[in-house]
């Protein structure tokens, strides 16, 4: 069932219950934004602000650019969530792939610039970092983080790259310094491990 | 069952899922994909990892007041009545790649600045993706009317139509769906179409789905 016939629910549920906006689920909040009043779309963009600010200014760079691009992804959000359906994935992850995609449109066209390695270690968690931060940081990504260090170096700054910066395998290429064909490589390598290491029975070895 | 095609496509496949494939490489990969069951299986398995990667990304609290800036940006978009305003160097950066990426094309009919409706700039220009002619945009008429007709883009569900102004604005105009990569949507009396530069459609992922340029 997509999320926009529960719209109608929604809003009785906040107008005769009075449920608080900051406890709807998700999904509810989502569907609520059109009909729901401005608490429920202060409770939607405070829920998810911090991913999709921090989604496009690690893509940006900029933090002014990156605040223009997150306010659009809220936009798009706002307009498109009628057609948001839940079987194919959660609201966070919708949103911040919206966020992505426009943060990399912004960028388009920009000049491949090397991946620092602090910023590897620092999205994958290799760092002498505290344990609390450390099993917090394991239970929101899964194992993916665990997976990515296991990877050789150089194809962990490819995936990271590509699927966190957003860069091509040109950009790729030409940030490391290698052939066009090797930094493929690169990326479908890591790209086939990562899924192995994350379910391993969907993974074609041969 | 594994051919040419399909050996050359794996090359590419998770660049696809990722979402940094470009140009004739995304057409044709796409293409391949959207005709092979094994590829697209590939590719769907490849997506929660490319969703899950982004989860890396740790969240940054915003500049304070954020949430009620966006609330401000969703109410104007509601009402109809303001720009979605971006800086004048992103829509330029923007507007060069679509220029690379989809080959844009398309003439001015008229020309016009003031905001009356007899006026106004009557314009017309092809919707280009990947080089492909894929539909047209106009607005016409007397009082104005916009027509948006679109065929063949190979997607389905709402886009969304934006014409971006000389001064790097946005103006979104509506939505609607399309079917089978087809749709078609007008509007009478449309506001915000002066001094128009070019216009998009836009996905509910963010994507641009083709271009057309007034030139």
């Amino acid at each position: 069932m997509k999320i926009q016939q529960q719209g109608p629910f929604v809003s009785l549920v906040v107008a005769r219950v009075g449920l608080p906006a900051d406890r709807m689920a998700d999904e509810a909040l989502l569907a609520g934004l059109s009909a729901g009043g401005p608490d429920v779309g202060l409770a939607f963009v405070r829920r998810f602000q911090r991913q999709v600010y921090g989604v496009a200014l690690a893509v940006v760079g900029d933090p002014t650019l990156a605040e223009d691009v997150a306010q659009q992804a809220f936009i798009r959000a706002w307009k498109a969530a009628p057609a948001f359906d839940p079987r194919r994935g959660s609201v966070r992850t919708w949103l911040t792939t919206i966020a992505h995609n426009l943060a990399i449109d912004a960028t388009r066209g920009r000049k491949a610039t090397p991946l620092d390695p602090s910023d590897l270690v620092r999205l994958i968690g290799a760092g002498a970092d505290e344990p609390e931060a450390w099993a917090l940081r394991e239970e929101s990504a899964g194992g993916l983080r665990r997976a990515i260090r296991d990877l050789p170096a150089e194809q962990g700054r490819a995936i990271v790259m590509a699927g966190v910066y957003g860069l091509t395998a040109h950009e790729v290429a030409e940030s490391e310094g290698i052939p066009l064909g090797t930094a493929k490589t690169r990326i479908r390598s890591a790209m086939t491990k990562l899924r192995a290491a994350l379910d391993p029975s969907e993974v074609d070895h041969g | 069952m594994a051919d040419t095609d399909c050996d050359v496509a794996r090359e590419s496949l998770a660049e696809l899922a990722l979402g940094t494939l470009r140009g004739e490489e995304l057409r044709r990969v796409s293409a391949h994909v959207e005709h092979c069951k094994e590829c697209r299986h590939e590719v769907t398995a490849m997506v929660p990892v490319a969703s899950q990667l982004l989860e890396l990304i740790p969240g940054t609290e915003p500049p304070l007041g954020f949430d009620r800036r966006v609330l401000s940006r969703v109410e104007h978009v509601e009402r109809g009545t303001g720009p979605l305003t971006r800086r004048r160097g992103v829509i330029m950066a923007v507007a060069a790649a679509a220029a690379i990426v989809f080959g844009i094309s398309g003439w001015l009919v008229g020309a016009g600045s003031s905001s009356h409706h007899q006026n106004q700039s009557q314009v017309a220009a092809d919707f280009v993706q990947q080089g492909r002619d894929v539909g047209r945009i106009e607005a016409h008429g007397t009082p104005l009317w916009l027509t948006v007709t679109v065929r063949g883009t190979g997607i389905s569900g709402p886009v969304t139509c934006e014409v971006v102004h000389e001064d790097g604005s946005i103006t979104t105009m509506g939505s609607f769906d399309l079917v089978g990569g087809s749709g078609t949507w007008s509007t009478p009396d449309p506001e915000g179409m002066a001094n128009v530069t070019q216009a998009q459609l836009v996905g509910t992922d963010g994507k641009v789905v083709a271009v057309a340029h007034f030139s």
